[in-house]
């Protein structure tokens, strides 16, 4: 069972390895890049732009790079992690590509690699997304299940937007709303990964 | 959180008591993802087809086990702030507060985090689980704490509990052979059981006293007493065996006890279980030999 352990353990680890119990935590946490700027308009785009050439996946090396404050192992580490990960995922709406975002989710990580199958099969069948994009109003830890394990709570705001699934499905209309999501993140080999992550 | 495929049953508080299977039956995954829009809608595709997986219980209460009979895990739960200060059974816990908690939807809810503890398995033997979180949820400030209490023990919890932990069958004390049409005494020493168990997180005083003894004497007849019997010379439990089993196999005697059942649940009232256990015995072997007719001299 994940995120368990004993009571004792919860509370210690939180206070001296993720500065849980203090004011402490670093201040560097950098703000929020709801919307990166290699992605595409939060306008719907009326006149779609059709697959890509190939069905090869494609390569865009003009990525979010991950940041600094996000390889830390730290509570502002984590935070930074999830706004990395929003980023990639809205740059996967241009690049068709769930090539990165799958490397943000540890191998536990279901949901993420459904995420990369709804980008890599819209790709396949000629869809697309415009607009969509998540910005990252907030994230806050909720708690820790150990040293190297957290929770987060995100508030984000999707952008209007539209989708279609494959070149001949229907263009639908994404609706601007407030989500908020739970994410689990674990420190891997000197990483944070995503281990799951939900509505909430 | 726990794992997507557990059948978490949820129970009760220490001291009260809960039951709910926590994940609903599987969606179909791939229908909900083919009218996904967004990867918002994929995310909450996922979490409706894993069974809202992680997500607190909407109904804490209900029947209890996981859809088996006799499942006797237990839980207890408590509310708190979705706070990485805020731990259960720390004091103050509830009052704790963070950025965190006001990430709602509307500015009346708080949003709390639900930690589960084990305390039985399905066995119904105490575990020694730490606490593990269950998600959070935007709830009432005025619905934090433990869980409260939802469901009564029944007697068929007990009963259940009772055959899960067992009682050793007896034996038949008797001679090492004995003769035939010998009117031979039989006993057996079964003695009141008391135990104390934790049975969906009630603390439950059990005390099991037998009260009928089915006697089988292996000659193809059997009679039912309510004593076990005492060692001879007292003849309360007698049989009288007809044939001898000098060129066969020994005679095999057994006894099945039947125990009532009473307990009391915190240290309350005693109650009575309706139903009765009945523990069939082991085996005693007992030669049965014929006397022999044996002339001996009288000196006058």
């Amino acid at each position: 069972m994940r995120h368990t352990s004993a009571l004792a353990v919860v509370g210690l680890v939180s206070c001296m390895t993720l500065g849980a119990c203090s004011d402490n935590e670093p201040a560097a946490t950098p703000p929020a890049s709801p919307t990166p700027s290699t992605s595409s308009s939060a306008t719907p785009t009326p006149t779609p732009t059709g697959p890509p050439q190939s069905s090869d996946e494609p390569v865009h090396e003009d990525e979010p790079k991950l940041p600094e404050l996000a390889k830390e192992h730290s509570q502002a580490g984590a935070k930074a992690f999830i706004r990395h990960f929003v980023e990639v995922l809205n740059q996967t709406h241009e690049s068709q590509s769930s090539r990165t975002l799958r490397s943000l989710g540890s191998k536990d990580c279901e949901v993420c690699g459904v995420l990369g199958d709804f980008v890599d099969s819209k790709r396949q069948a000629g869809g697309y997304q415009r607009g969509g994009d998540w910005n990252l109003l907030e994230v806050q830890p909720v708690g820790s299940d150990g040293r190297n394990e957290l929770t987060l709570i995100t508030e984000i705001q999707v952008t209007p937007g539209v989708s279609k699934a494959s070149a001949e499905a229907p263009r639908k209309r994404i609706e601007a709303r407030k989500i908020f999501n739970e994410f689990y993140v674990s420190w891997t080999d000197g990483a944070w990964l995503v281990d799951d992550l939900r509505p909430a | 959180m726990t794992s997507l495929t557990d059948s978490v049953v949820w129970m009760a508080m220490m001291g009260s008591g809960a039951a709910v299977t926590l994940y609903a039956p599987p969606g179909d995954l791939a229908d909900c993802l083919a009218s996904a829009v967004d990867e918002a809608a994929v995310i909450a595709c996922f979490a409706e087809a894993s069974g809202s997986a992680g997500q607190p219980p909407t109904n804490p209460g209900g029947p209890p086990g996981s859809g088996s009979e006799g499942d006797l895990t237990s839980y207890r739960f408590e509310w708190l702030p979705a706070c990485p200060g805020a731990f259960p059974e720390n004091p103050g816990a509830t009052e704790v507060t963070c950025a965190s908690m006001l990430l709602c939807p509307t500015p009346d809810l708080v949003r709390q985090t639900l930690w589960g503890q084990r305390l039985t398995n399905a066995a119904g033997n105490n575990v020694a689980d730490g606490w593990t979180t269950f998600g959070t949820e935007c709830r009432s400030p005025v619905d934090l704490g433990p869980v409260a209490q939802q469901r009564q023990l029944t007697w068929t919890d007990v009963l259940s509990a009772v055959r899960r932990v067992g009682i050793p069958p007896e034996q038949v004390e008797a001679p090492n052979y004995t003769l035939v049409n010998l009117e031979t005494t039989f006993y057996t020493t079964p003695a009141p059981i008391d135990r104390s168990l934790t049975i969906i997180g009630y603390a439950v005083d059990v005390h099991i006293e037998p009260t009928s003894y089915t006697w089988d004497w292996g000659d193809g007849s059997s009679g039912t007493t309510t004593t076990p019997g005492e060692p001879y010379p007292n003849t309360d439990v007698t049989h009288t065996y007809d044939h001898a089993t000098r060129d066969g196999p020994s005679n095999a005697v057994s006894v099945d006890v039947t125990y009532s059942i009473r307990y009391r649940v915190d240290g309350g009232e005693w109650l009575e279980v309706p139903e009765t256990i009945t523990i069939a015995g082991e085996a005693t072997g007992l030669p049965i030999k014929q006397a022999a007719a044996v002339l001996v001299a009288q000196d006058d």
